[in-house]
């Protein structure tokens, strides 16, 4: 009595099914939505550790920035391990090819969801289906070009002083300065570099990844309360903050204040600001500081405390990036 | 009184020709012996016939009814239901108008009665049965089936000297009862017990005849067989109703199958009726391969037996092999042995809460915590041994009779119908009513001690029936019969329903209950076959097994062709059976009747096969065997010639078959490469047997593995990584591992943070021996391989280790028995070194020394199986030669490059019979390993979990790895964060030293490094944390066993109190492995203080034994005496 199937026959359909890719498809579909997310989050650099990004303090001092491409070949090489994990290795040295793309896939949808999901906004397999950012269709077998992804970080007070810093990515520097970001990217959502993923990795280091390449990223105070402030004079524009003299105190730059009509527009016109004499520096002689501003713009009655808040109002600040023309 | 009146088939079979040959049938009657039991042949010879022949006349045969031949169900041995001792036999002759028909009357057996009218009985010469008569007769289910047999009791020779030579038809009724008092089935029986012993008999009541009749109180059995011609079959006034059909069919109309078991052989029939031809399709699908010949033929036979495997499984081919391999072995249990386990408690009914502080439905059931449970003392089957099972023989087209099991054969149902009291007064056509008694004489049956008056309606009912009877014969039409007459002839179409008209019998009026077609039977010739007369020609082939190639299920040709002439003449008689048919019918009965060709292992043997007659009452003994013959054959294998075969019936008329024109098809099991007159007949021994398959203590010893005590001698685990492959200890612990070195092929190296010593080798860091020279020998086979020329070199032997390991794991489906919460089964593959111990043991009495010398061929694991997960094995200690399971495996781990010496591409080893052979298997945890004889049924042995599932916990394999970015000051890497236990990271500071560096677990969080970070190579190691421990259940010894072992009072069992107050004795073996997984925890009771703990003492030579030392006094010897009982 022979065998239906001979151990050699076995092995044959094994290894040509090995070799050839046509393993079942059960096998090759995509991975299940955890899965995916997991992939997702790690080619976001999720769980990497710190170490590994910046592997030296002084590749990344304080108050500096770095902004980098990601490079899409190691996070390749981490997906396949990852996903190699717990298999035979010499079948999955034969499946990999097969699999990896299908996985590819699937994971590259998932990255956009992975922000949501950390914050918990959505859970994993809940997300929208038409992401602004979709994989490419095509058969599933086909190989997938990774979309550019690119990113900074940020190792600066900015990041522990301001935690609602807001990051903004454009396509291009042809964006206005004063521009109000929502509405121009409402008007040019083609111009909008999706953000995937920002995070603090701790109080002082700001990471940041987009889904693209951006020509222009601002860095924003949060756009929350009220802010009243005066401007550092123009005039010696190239004293850092905190300098100090040879005493060892702080140099006070001077500071200005725009005079604005009565519709609240600039005229042009700037005041300096006046300090009170024999107090702690830095305080404001609010009463001179008023009394400059009638002088320099009179208005119908003198400028009480709403007169001198519409002077001293301030929008958020706004820092620009802008790499070169293309 | 009410009679139950149940049908019976008389047929009559009129014998004109006295030179015809007839096989001899009658049993011969057995007789014991004065010296006790003896053996003796009771069946005739095959072949024989009778000398003078069968004298002209009519010879009548009626059938017990079936229900009466059945055994009964509930009874421990097979008790059969007492037969009807008492007949009247009845004829009618003569013609009908003269005025009335001839009676004549016997009454069974002779001597039984008052004298009868007429001329007596023939002389016939009763054997002696004891009563009370069953359908055994003296022993032979079949013995009723023989005419001659029960001649004067079932059956009478009615020479008609007395009816003349003119031509005239002739009629018999029988008509039976029970004479013994209390042996009628409705003795004493209520209506509800009637009723279901109608159902228990496959009776059913005529609801026309039973009417308001009373219950019946006892059985009257009849048949009746009509219009028989003679002394030709032609008579007057009947035209051509007296021709007799022959039954026998011609022997080019029998299609013979011989299969290796009956499914096998009808399956073959089927498929061949399919292709039209009478052999030869299997023949080609096998030699060209085509997908479907075999394949269809083994759904077919596992259809047909009603097993069929589970086909949605991935391995459905492999185990579909093996079911139908085994379906071509009987077996019998072995001993019993007995054994002590623990038997928990089972779960209290869950108590329903009323509503809790939250409402209803809170909390819900509570499970009321269960007590501990208990030891149980249970006895279990031994072991069974397996015998090969008989070729059979199914004949298609050999005129199945029906004369037994074809009772119900004329209900949708498949009941008999039965009536009570009212039968038929007349059948005819209007306005004659064609009365019976218009041509019986008055009360024939007058002064006969027969039930009355059923007898005698059942005579008027023979001539109200029987066309011979009919008062109109005289105005029959030349040729033809007369209207009467036919119109009572087309009673005999109720027999064939697809016959009968859609009118049914209209135009017939027929005055009473018909009853059922059974027991009315129209002339003809009839044929009962029952028996097989066979004759074989065992050719061995020369080498014996030998010329035959283990593959992977079974034997195959492979060597000498088998001897041109047969070393034995088999010759014996079966009894067909309808077994075949009853497996392959569904609505329509199938003309198939089986045999097997029995007791071939026997015969070979030359072992008696008369029965052992002894007296009633004397013990059951056998008769000494005689001596072995000088031809006796232990391990059969070679052809079978089908020399004679000849199907023989009840009157011993027969067909022979072979030689002759009737096709023989062979079923793909049979087909031999040969000649086409030979039947394939693969090794098996002819003695009972058994592959024993024991796992043994995996610390080396011979001892099996039961009671704590594991297989288990380590792990090994192959790293894709660097090819190297780590051990681990039988607990998880590692040990090291043996890597690939460019200079000195393969190194040993031990485990990252222990002190290595130049040039040590595995046994130093092993304390394993078994597992120590798993890793030796391969560093052996690998030493001086570098320095080899070009053209010598091999793979080493580590690379081929992996590559075998690596491709036999393809077929392996690794977590469905272990589960996937192991780490070890996904951080890497381990592959567990198990120990066990193999033998063939041949339950032979004759103890054949040829036997004990002869090497068998064996074969592990299944690449087709899933769940078989051996990876490779070493034999009888050789751990230098790593068996592959297949040798396909070897092919495609060699890949081209040449295979190392250490890799035996057989896969197969040889085992002598009754000589265990050791092994050490490559196991994937969990699984299981199958061993394949071929002369046995494929076996197959699993791990326990509980040995492997501590180890897979704690191992996980050190990972070389390298560069890591480290901190100089923290070693900070990404390690698993849900992992209980500690990480290590193993570096060398220099060639000389280990530093361990504590792994703290690196998180994305941005911790500025203290310093540059530095490249490290090292080992990546989890240490596993401890399990937690759960408490033992406590069980008090009261009392223990002690014997004296040279001279020192040895504790050999101890007798617990269960928490429920039963008491068991568990012996020390086995109280010690309960201890030793710590699911109890025993305490000597003292007369005074707490009970003393026991412990486990483990001997030098590995056996254990009790303690519960307190004070330097064993507690346990103080314990009084269990006693017996």
């Amino acid at each position: 009595m022979k065998a239906l199937v001979t151990g050699g026959q076995l092995l044959d359909t094994l290894a040509t099914a090995h070799q050839t890719g046509l393993v079942p498809t059960t096998v090759v579909g995509a991975p299940t939505d955890y899965v995916s997310s997991r992939v997702a989050a790690w080619r976001l650099l999720h769980d990497i550790p710190y170490a590994y990004l910046v592997p030296d303090d002084t590749m990344l001092p304080a108050e500096s920035i770095r902004f980098f491409h990601v490079d899409p070949a190691w996070l390749d090489a981490l997906t396949e391990a990852a996903l190699g994990l717990g298999a035979d290795p010499p079948t999955w040295q034969t499946r990999a090819p097969r699999v990896l793309p299908a996985t590819r896939r699937s994971v590259l949808g998932s990255m956009r969801l992975v922000r949501d999901v950390r914050r918990g906004r959505i859970v994993v397999g809940d997300g929208p289906s038409d992401l602004p950012w979709p994989p490419p269709a095509g058969p599933r077998d086909e190989p997938v070009e990774d979309p550019p992804v690119t990113g900074f970080l940020l190792r600066s007070a900015l990041v522990s002083r301001w935690p609602g810093l807001q990051v903004r990515a454009w396509t291009t520097a042809a964006v206005p300065s004063g521009a109000d970001p929502a509405e121009h990217a409402a008007e040019h959502p083609e111009r909008v570099v999706p953000i995937l993923r920002l995070e603090r990795l701790s109080p002082g280091v700001l990471i940041a990844l987009f889904g693209g390449v951006p020509r222009l990223v601002w860095l924003e105070e949060p756009h929350h309360g009220v802010q009243l402030g005066v401007d550092v004079a123009a005039a010696v524009p190239h004293l850092p903050a905190g300098s100090r003299t040879g005493a060892g105190r702080e140099i006070q730059r001077p500071h200005s204040v725009a005079v604005r009509d009565e519709q609240g527009r600039p005229t042009g016109q700037v005041v300096s600001v006046p300090m009170r004499a024999g107090a702690r520096p830095g305080v404001v002689d609010v009463q001179k500081l008023a009394a400059a501003l009638d002088a320099a713009r009179p208005l119908p009655a003198p400028r009480g405390g709403a007169g001198m808040s519409l002077a001293l109002l301030q929008p958020p600040a706004r820092q620009r990036f802008a790499g070169g023309a293309r | 009184m009410s009679r139950l009146l149940v049908p019976v088939q008389l047929d009559v079979l009129v014998v004109r020709d006295e030179r015809e040959r007839w096989a001899a049938t009658a049993m011969t009657q057995p007789v014991a012996g004065a010296g006790g039991p003896r053996r003796q042949r009771l069946a005739p010879e095959p072949f024989t016939e009778l000398a003078d022949g069968r004298p002209p006349g009519a010879h009548l045969h009626w059938a017990v009814p079936d229900a009466l031949t059945r055994a009964g169900r509930d009874a421990v041995e097979p008790v059969f239901p007492v037969l009807p001792d008492r007949w009247l036999v009845v004829r009618l002759s003569g013609p009908a108008t003269a005025p009335t028909r001839t009676v004549r009357t016997w009454l069974l057996p002779p001597g039984s009665g008052p004298g009868l009218p007429g001329p007596g009985l023939p002389d016939i010469e009763l054997p002696d049965l004891t009563p009370p008569l069953t359908a055994l007769g003296p022993g032979d289910p079949a013995w009723t089936a023989a005419y001659d047999n029960v001649l004067g009791r079932f059956a009478l020779y009615d020479d008609l000297l007395d009816v003349g030579r003119a031509a005239q038809s002739i009629a018999y009724l029988v008509c039976g009862w029970y004479g013994r008092a209390g042996a009628d089935p409705l003795t004493g029986v209520d209506e509800a017990r009637f009723w279901t012993l109608l159902e228990e008999f496959g009776w059913s009541l005529d609801r026309r005849s039973s009417g308001a009749d009373p219950v019946p109180t006892s059985c009257l059995f009849h048949g009746s067989a009509v219009a028989i011609g003679w002394p030709l079959p032609r008579w007057p006034g009947g035209g051509d109703l007296g021709a007799e059909a022959e039954a026998r069919p011609a022997p080019a109309e029998v299609v013979v199958a011989v299969g290796d078991t009956t499914a096998a052989a009808v399956a073959t029939l089927a498929l061949t009726a399919e292709d039209g031809t009478a052999g030869g399709r299997r023949d080609r699908d096998e030699a060209s391969g085509v997908a479907g010949g075999p394949l269809v033929h083994r759904l077919t036979e596992s259809a047909l037996l009603g097993t069929p495997d589970r086909l949605d499984l991935p391995d459905w081919p492999a185990r579909l092999d093996a079911a139908l391999h085994r379906a071509r072995f009987g077996h019998r249990p072995g001993r019993p042995v007995t054994e002590v386990v623990w038997q928990p408690s089972p779960p209290s009914a869950p108590v329903v809460g009323g509503p809790g502080p939250d409402g209803p439905g809170f909390p819900g059931p509570v499970p009321i915590p269960a007590p501990h449970g208990r030891l149980v003392e249970v006895r279990r089957p031994g072991p069974r041994t397996w015998h090969a099972k008989d070729p059979v023989v199914v004949l298609q087209g050999a005129g199945r009779g029906f004369r037994h099991g074809g009772d119900g054969r004329f209900t949708p149902t498949g009941h008999l119908v039965c009536r009570t009291t009212v039968t038929v007064l007349g059948v005819g056509i209007p306005p004659k009513l064609g009365l019976g008694a218009e041509a019986l004489p008055d009360d024939p049956l007058a002064g006969l001690p027969v039930p009355a008056p059923d007898c005698a309606n059942l005579l008027v009912e023979l001539a109200a029936t029987d066309p011979g009877s009919a008062p109109d014969l005289a105005s029959a039409p030349p040729g033809r019969p007369s209207p009467l007459a036919a119109a009572r002839a087309r009673l005999w179409l109720l027999r064939d329903p697809d016959a009968l008209p859609s009118g049914g019998l209209t135009g017939v009026t027929v005055v009473g209950a018909l009853p059922s077609p059974l027991a009315l039977t129209p002339p003809g010739r009839p044929w009962a076959p029952f028996r097989l007369d066979w004759s074989l020609g065992y050719l061995p082939s020369p080498a014996g097994v030998h010329d035959w190639r283990l593959d992977d299920l079974d034997f195959v040709p492979a060597g000498a062709a088998p001897a041109a002439k047969p070393t034995h003449l088999l010759t014996g008689s079966t009894v067909l059976t309808a077994h075949a048919a009853t497996m392959a019918e569904q609505d329509t009965p199938l003309d198939l009747l089986s045999g097997s060709l029995a007791d071939l292992a026997a015969r070979l043997r030359g072992d008696p096969l008369d029965p052992v007659v002894r007296e009633r009452g004397s013990p059951v003994a056998d008769p000494p065997a005689p001596a072995a013959p000088e031809d006796f054959v232990a391990v059969r294998a070679g052809a079978l010639r089908l020399l004679r075969l000849r199907v023989v019936d009840g009157w011993g008329r027969f067909v022979d078959l072979v030689p002759g024109p009737a096709p023989v098809v062979p079923s793909p099991g049979v087909q031999s490469p040969g000649p086409p007159d030979l039947l394939a007949f693969p090794p098996r021994f002819t003695a009972p047997a058994r592959v024993s398959m024991r796992f043994t203590d995996g610390a080396g010893g011979t001892a099996e593995a039961v009671d704590g005590t594991t297989p288990i001698a380590g792990y090994l685990l192959a790293s894709p990584l660097d090819g190297s492959v780590e051990l681990f200890d039988a607990d998880g612990g590692g040990l090291g591992r043996l890597r690939p070195d460019p200079v000195a092929g393969t190194v040993w190296e031990a485990e990252p943070g222990t002190a290595a010593q130049v040039g040590g080798g595995p046994d130093r860091d092993v304390p394993n021996t078994v597992l120590a020279a798993v890793a030796d020998r391969v560093l052996a086979a690998d030493r001086g391989l570098r320095a080899l020329p070009a053209h010598l070199r091999t793979l080493p032997a580590l690379e081929a280790l992996r590559r075998v390991l690596d491709v036999t794991r393809m077929t392996v489906d690794e977590v469905g028995a272990a589960g996937t919460e192991h780490l070890g089964l996904l951080l890497g593959h381990p592959v567990a070194v198990v120990r066990a111990r193999l033998a063939v043991e041949v339950e032979d009495p004759r103890r054949p020394p040829a036997l004990a010398v002869t090497a068998l061929p064996v074969r592990l694991g299944v690449l087709g199986h899933l769940q078989d997960g051996l990876l490779g094995a070493f034999v009888a200690d050789e751990h230098g030669r790593l068996l592959v399971v297949d040798p396909a495996v070897a092919d495609l781990a060699g890949d081209g490059a040449t295979l190392p010496a250490y890799v035996n591409p057989s896969a197969t080893f040889t085992v002598q019979p009754g000589s265990p052979v050791m092994l050490t298997l490559l196991m994937v945890p969990g699984s299981r390993v199958h061993v394949t004889t071929g002369l046995l049924p494929r076996k197959a042995v699993a791990l326990e979990r509980s040995w492997t599932a501590p180890a897979l916990a704690r191992i996980s394999p050190t990972v070389r790895r390298g560069p890591v970015l480290r901190d100089p000051a923290v070693t900070r890497l990404p390690v698993p964060g849900r992992v209980r236990g500690s990480w290590s990271w193993h570096r060398r500071a220099d060639p000389w030293t280990w530093i361990s560096d504590e792994v703290v677990p690196a998180t994305a969080e941005a911790l500025p490094p203290t310093g540059p970070l530095e490249a490290s190579d090292g080992w990546l190691r989890l240490n596993r944390g401890p399990d937690p421990d759960y408490p033992a259940l406590p069980l008090d010894v009261t009392c223990v066993r002690t014997t004296l072992i040279d001279g020192v009072r040895t504790v050999v069992a101890v007798g617990v109190n269960n928490a429920d107050g039963s008491h068991v004795r568990v012996p020390v073996a086995q109280a010690a492995g309960l201890l030793e997984v710590r699911r109890l925890g025993l305490r000597a009771r003292r007369p005074s203080g707490p009970p003393v703990p026991v412990r486990v003492i483990r001997r030098a030579d590995g056996s254990r034994s009790l303690r519960a030392v307190q004070d330097g006094v064993d507690a346990l010897l103080a314990l009084p005496e269990c006693r017996d009982g």
